[in-house]
């Protein structure tokens, strides 16, 4: 797996854009999680991920839901669906 | 070799370059000495302690400039609070050779201060990090 380096301090002597690989890291004497987590690097094709979490609210908009009356405060069904 | 003044040092703490933010480097070893004085046995009286070296006891000092922003010095201490990170330190930001050695060596992130500082003054955060190990110096290109 390919990582990108985000941060503006060079990173397992990588600069910013530029990419590592898992062995590179630990050749520095680092840590994938710790990299990960404290910014300075993400994984390579985190891009292609966005996408896929887009689509999750279209799958959710088909689902019924209750909903009430305004009126009386009761409990009706959704007649959008 | 001539003299050098420090403009350049390269430190790099868990593959994070942060030169940038030290101001100030201190890479020290100091043996135990262990005393060996016996009594001088035949007509020679012991005239003088003995000693020997010991165990080595290495440590690491550094001062950073504090900065809180994404990537920068406090994303990448903290998380190493009571880990063992490993740490290059190169006085000539060059090839490594001979004339421009680097020190390796893992040391313990035993401390921190993230805020420091009077009114009007620089964030510091002044750390001494003792090593585990020995230290290596590398001078092969």
């Amino acid at each position: 797996m390919e990582y990108t380096v985000i941060s503006n301090k060079k990173v397992c002597g990588k600069v910013k854009d530029e990419k590592l690989t898992k062995d590179d890291i630990l050749e520095a004497g680092s840590d994938v999680e710790f990299l990960l987590a404290a910014g300075h690097i993400k994984a390579a094709n985190a891009a292609k991920v966005t996408p896929a979490v887009k689509e999750v609210p279209a799958v959710q908009q088909e689902t019924k839901f209750p909903v009430f009356n305004s009126v009386n405060n009761e409990q009706g069904e959704n007649n959008n669906g | 070799m001539a003299r050098i003044v420090l403009t350049n040092v390269d430190v790099t703490i868990a593959g994070v370059n942060l030169s940038d933010h030290i101001s100030s480097v201190s890479l020290s070893s100091t043996w135990d000495a262990v005393e060996t004085t016996a009594f001088g046995g035949g007509n020679v009286p012991a005239a003088a302690r003995t000693r020997q070296a010991g165990l080595v006891d290495n440590a690491v000092t550094f001062e950073f400039h504090q900065d809180f922003a994404a990537g920068e010095v406090e994303a990448t201490i903290y998380p190493l609070l009571g880990t063992v990170a490993v740490i290059q330190v190169q006085p000539v930001n060059a090839a490594i050779s001979a004339d421009s050695p680097q020190y390796q060596f893992s040391a313990l992130i035993s401390e921190w201060t993230p805020v420091n500082g009077a009114v009007g003054e620089l964030a510091t955060a002044s750390v001494t990090w003792p090593i585990t190990g020995a230290i290596v110096k590398d001078v092969t290109p």
